[in-house]
Order: structure tokens, then C-alpha cells, then sequence
């Protein structure tokens, strides 16, 4: 039996710090090599309020606290348990200015791991998006859509794993290290008890964008780093505006693509780094009509738009940590500030311009009055870097300095793109995980 | 003058009235046949419409001399996509717009009006 009860005593290849969407991607790049891990999860395998209430933050700026604590799910499969499924590959934007300290390919190597994962289409790594007539500043990037909720689907086979254990209702509270390698985990019962340190080879903190930096802040491994720095979220707007599209441009893209998926365009990254604007996408329905444009009169396609959009990272937005000493660690803070609505309508403009004088469609001018809202994706917080003084960890995951301590999920992402960060984080885990398991059995002493 | 030379002066003044009457027609306007309006005609374009009615004239002038207007074959839809890559923007109603459609959009919508209106004096 794999999902252990206690295991003081013990001595792991591997530790997995967060038994959500990253951690369990990378568990199961190890599940073949014969390497002994544990997954660590603060939650049950159902959600459970009292435990869901150790995420609670005060904070600050343009989102509520209940906002980062809903989307800390601490529960096994963490997020996937309320997400939408909506995943689309990272957009290259960011990696054509060096924004990754890796190239984008070594990235896109992984995203057929991921799809597999994830239970998406091929389509959804090979197609991703299409061109438009007329239009080469704009594309055709929908969202393809799982509906893989990991607790559920992998829970059962950690359980009858003869390598993988998992240890659920315990929170990790410190890494115990010296000489700048991690020894050993400290965890404690969520609801109460005594705490323990589980001793291994390799750690991997894949506990989400405040779960990552919280455990480094409170193990003293953040003092002079970018620690939960560099914040961000996904601005999201509902019913921002409209929009007209030529359907003989749209719909050849539309249906170049068989899976089920949400239609979205996106200014093309080329586009974005010429103009020195970040990644923007816009979703919209299928409906059609009649419209005018561009002197004939034509079939359309008219629709609303929800935005999705990137925002700059900042150093300002940011995770720390409350005085306090609870059990399972101290309250966490955190301060973000969203885009303001300028910010999103010189973007949105763009698009516009880029659609009209492509002859692709027209859009309205952005709602004067909007709600900002965000996709609850909490990013950045260690951020993936080659300068130790403004990220966390290398271009492998590896936390700067310490020698077997990894990070993975949203909180290594340096930019955060428009594209829902799902499909990336599993892409970025399964690179770790297999990173990982290639390591001779030297590196793994 | 003889018979000859007065046929030669009065041949060369039946070609110059001849021309500036073509002059003065193309400056008065396309032909009546403005079939090209119909499928244009939009009532979303009425407001925009309305506040040009007086400046008809110098609508078709304007569209006819940036080529989207032409006598033979009505709307040039080509020029008008030629024209929108540099052409002004302008927001109108729900959406955005190039300055040139908008102008060929008000007077389509003005011309299917007039079409619309039954003659002086014919019963309804």
C-alpha cells in the first residue's frame, strides 16, 4: 500500500513537495526507474476546510484574499479540481526576447508528454494555432480543453505504486539544509501533531505559486533572492467588446482543427515583439450574420470577447511572509496589482487595427468601464532565471545555489504569457521529471 | 470662311461642347444607376448617414476620386482593402472603421433612401 500513514524513519530518493498537477507530472516520470518517491500533500484526497483554510493570505491590490486562497487548492490534484480545462501552449513571445533562460523548442519538446497527461488532442501541440487571410500580425490560437482531474485519475495508481508513496494531510514546514544541499523535509499533521523530518536525495517543491516560495521563506532560503517576487496573474475580461469576423477568413482556420476547443485569436508573438506589447488573446463564440466590411457585404462571424492577457512582471507584486507561528508555518501576504484598463486598450487596439487593415474583421472599441478580474493563476513567485539576483531557480529548475533542491509548477514561470499556464506547467514537470531520472546513480547520493 | 474651313471650325466646336459636357456630367456625378448601394444599405450606418445628407455631392466626389467609386463597375472592394492599410480609423456606433467605408457606407445608405421615396405626384 502506497498512500502511507507515517514514514518516520524513512529515507526517499526523492521528495515531492505538493501533490497537485506539477507534482504528480513529475512523479510519473520516475515511476519506471525503480527511484523510491514520496509526494507530500497538505490535503486529503477531498477537499477539507479545515485544511483549505492553512491557505488563507491577507492581501493587498486589485484581488481579494479569498481570491489567492481559492486557487491554493491544498487537496490531492490540487487545482485540477476546480479548473476549467482550458490549455494552449505558451506563446513564444517571451522566449524571442530572452525572457526564458531556455529556448522555446526545449520547451515545445514536452508539451506531447503533457498532452498525454492531460488527455488532449495532438492537435493541441502540432496545430496550435493557424493563420488568418489577409492578416499575418494575428492568429488563430484556441484553447483546447481537458478534462483530466489528476487526483482522480492518478491517485488510485500511486496507491498500488511499489515506488511511489504518498503521504496525504501533512504540510511541509522546512527544509532542513546545510553546506547547500537539503537534507531533509520537516512536515507536521495538517490538523495537528507532531512534526517529523522525511530525509532524501532530491527534493522537488511543487506546492503552487505561494505553496513554493512560502517553504523557502520559511526555511531561510530567500533572504537575498527573487523569493515571491515578480508576481503574476492572468487579467481576465468578460465581455470586453465585439467583434465582426469575415467568415470566409475565420472559418477555413476554425476548421482546420476537429477537437472540441474554445475559439480565441491572439496577436501573433512576431507581432508582439515588434511592437514591444505582451501576449493577448481573445476568445469569442460562434455566431453568425451579415455585415459589412471593407466595401462588400458579407458573412460574418459576431461575437462578445473575454480577454485573456499577459501582464509584466514586476518586482512590486509580491508573496512574503506574516510574522506568526502557527504550526504549519506563518500566515502568508500578498501584494499584486493588476494592469490598469490603459494598459489593456493600447493592446486591444492593436488588435483591432491589425484586423481591419488585414481585412480580416472589426472589432468595437474596449468597454470604457470594465471589471479587471484575473484567471487565478498564480505565477512567477520563483522564477526561472540564469541571475541568481533576479530569479530562483537555473534553467534546469534547480533553486540557485542549493544542490538538490528543484522547483516546478507556475511559480518558475519568468513570464507568464496570455495562454492559460496549465499545459506549460505539466510541459515544464515532465522536462524536470525526466531530468531527474536520467541522473546517474552518483548524482543521486 | 469657306465651306470647308467652316465644316473644320464648326466639327472642332461639336467635339470641345461634346467634351465639356462629359467634363461637367463627371463633375455632377455617377451615373443614376446606383445599384451598387443596395447590398451596402444598412441602417446601422443611418445616424452617420443622416448628418452627411447635405454633402452627398461630395461623398461620391471624394470616394470617386480615391477609385472605390466607379461609374462602370460600381464599388471596388480591393481599393478599399488597398486603401484600409493606411487608411484613418474611426470608431462609429459598435464598432471600428476605416474612414473610406464609413463614407461609402453613408451613401449607400443615402442613395437606397432616395430610391426608397416614391416620386412627387405617384401615389403610394
Amino acid at each position: 500500500m502506497s498512500l502511507v500513514e507515517s514514514v518516520e524513519g524513512r529515507r526517499y530518493d526523492l521528495v515531492i513537495i505538493g501533490g497537485g498537477v506539477a507534482g504528480i507530472s513529475v512523479a510519473l516520470q520516475l515511476a519506471d526507474g525503480g527511484r523510491t518517491v514520496l509526494i507530500v500533500e497538505s490535503g486529503s484526497d477531498r477537499s477539507d476546510a479545515a485544511i483549505q483554510a492553512l491557505a488563507s493570505v491577507e492581501a493587498e491590490g486589485d484581488l481579494s484574499a479569498e481570491h489567492f486562497a481559492s486557487h491554493s487548492q491544498r487537496v490531492f490534484g490540487g487545482t485540477s479540481n476546480i479548473w476549467g480545462g482550458f490549455c494552449t501552449v505558451l506563446e513564444r513571445r517571451s522566449f524571442l526576447t530572452g525572457g526564458w533562460p531556455i529556448d522555446y523548442e526545449e520547451l515545445s519538446g514536452y508539451y506531447p508528454a503533457a498532452a498525454e497527461i492531460l488527455d488532449l488532442p495532438e492537435e493541441s501541440y502540432r496545430d496550435p494555432t493557424q493563420p488568418l487571410c489577409g492578416s499575418a500580425g494575428v492568429v488563430y490560437k484556441p484553447f483546447f480543453q481537458s478534462s483530466t482531474r489528476f487526483g482522480k485519475k492518478y491517485l488510485g495508481s500511486f496507491a498500488a505504486h511499489e515506488t511511489i508513496d504518498v503521504l496525504l494531510r501533512h504540510t511541509a514546514t522546512r527544509l532542513v539544509h546545510s553546506s547547500r544541499r537539503v537534507r531533509a523535509v520537516s512536515v507536521v499533521p495538517s490538523l495537528g501533531g507532531s512534526a517529523f523530518d522525511i530525509e532524501a536525495g532530491r527534493f522537488v517543491l511543487a506546492a503552487g505559486g505561494l505553496g513554493n516560495p512560502r517553504l523557502l521563506l520559511q526555511s531561510g532560503l530567500g533572504e537575498s533572492r527573487a523569493v515571491g517576487r515578480y508576481m503574476m496573474e492572468h487579467p481576465h475580461v468578460s465581455n470586453a467588446g465585439w467583434l465582426e469576423l469575415d467568415a470566409r477568413c475565420i472559418r477555413p482556420a476554425m476548421e482546420a482543427l476537429r477537437s472540441e476547443r474554445y475559439h480565441a485569436l491572439q496577436i501573433s508573438s512576431e507581432e508582439c515583439v515588434e511592437r514591444g506589447i505582451p501576449s493577448f488573446s481573445v476568445q469569442f463564440h460562434d455566431g453568425a450574420g451579415q455585415a459589412n466590411l471593407l466595401g462588400e457585404r458579407v458573412e460574418t462571424l459576431r461575437s462578445s470577447l473575454f480577454i485573456r492577457a499577459e501582464m509584466r512582471p514586476a518586482r512590486t507584486n509580491r508573496f512574503s511572509l506574516l510574522d506568526g507561528d502557527a504550526p504549519t508555518g506563518p500566515k502568508g501576504y500578498v501584494h499584486l496589482r493588476l494592469p490598469a484598463r490603459d494598459a489593456l486598450l493600447h493592446v486591444w487596439d492593436v488588435l483591432s487595427e491589425l484586423l481591419l487593415r488585414g481585412g480580416v474583421g472589426r472589432m468595437s472599441p474596449l468597454k470604457p468601464k470594465l471589471r479587471i478580474g484575473a484567471g487565478g493563476h498564480l505565477l512567477g513567485t520563483t522564477r526561472m532565471g540564469d541571475d541568481a539576483r533576479s530569479s530562483v531557480v537555473d534553467a534546469d529548475a534547480r533553486v540557485h545555489g542549493a544542490g538538490n533542491l528543484y522547483v516546478t509548477g507556475s511559480s518558475v514561470f519568468p513570464h507568464a504569457g496570455a495562454a492559460n499556464p496549465t499545459y506549460t506547467i505539466v510541459a515544464l514537470a515532465v522536462r524536470l521529471g525526466r531530468h531527474l531520472a536520467a541522473q546517474g546513480e552518483g548524482e543521486w547520493r | 470662311m469657306n465651306r470647308r474651313q467652316f465644316l473644320r471650325w464648326g466639327g472642332g466646336a461639336v467635339v470641345v461642347a461634346l467634351a465639356g459636357f462629359a467634363v461637367f456630367r463627371g463633375r455632377r456625378g455617377a451615373p443614376a444607376d446606383d445599384d451598387w448601394a443596395g447590398p451596402l444599405f444598412d441602417d446601422r450606418f443611418a445616424a452617420y448617414a443622416r448628418e452627411r445628407a447635405g454633402d452627398e455631392r461630395k461623398l461620391r466626389v471624394a470616394l470617386e476620386k480615391k477609385g472605390v467609386l466607379k461609374r462602370e463597375t460600381g464599388v471596388d472592394a480591393a481599393r478599399v482593402r488597398e486603401l484600409a492599410r493606411s487608411d484613418a480609423l474611426v470608431a462609429y456606433g459598435d464598432f471600428t472603421y476605416t474612414k473610406t467605408e464609413l463614407q461609402l457606407y453613408a451613401l449607400a445608405w443615402l442613395r437606397q433612401r432616395h430610391r426608397a421615396m416614391p416620386a412627387p405626384g405617384v401615389p403610394e
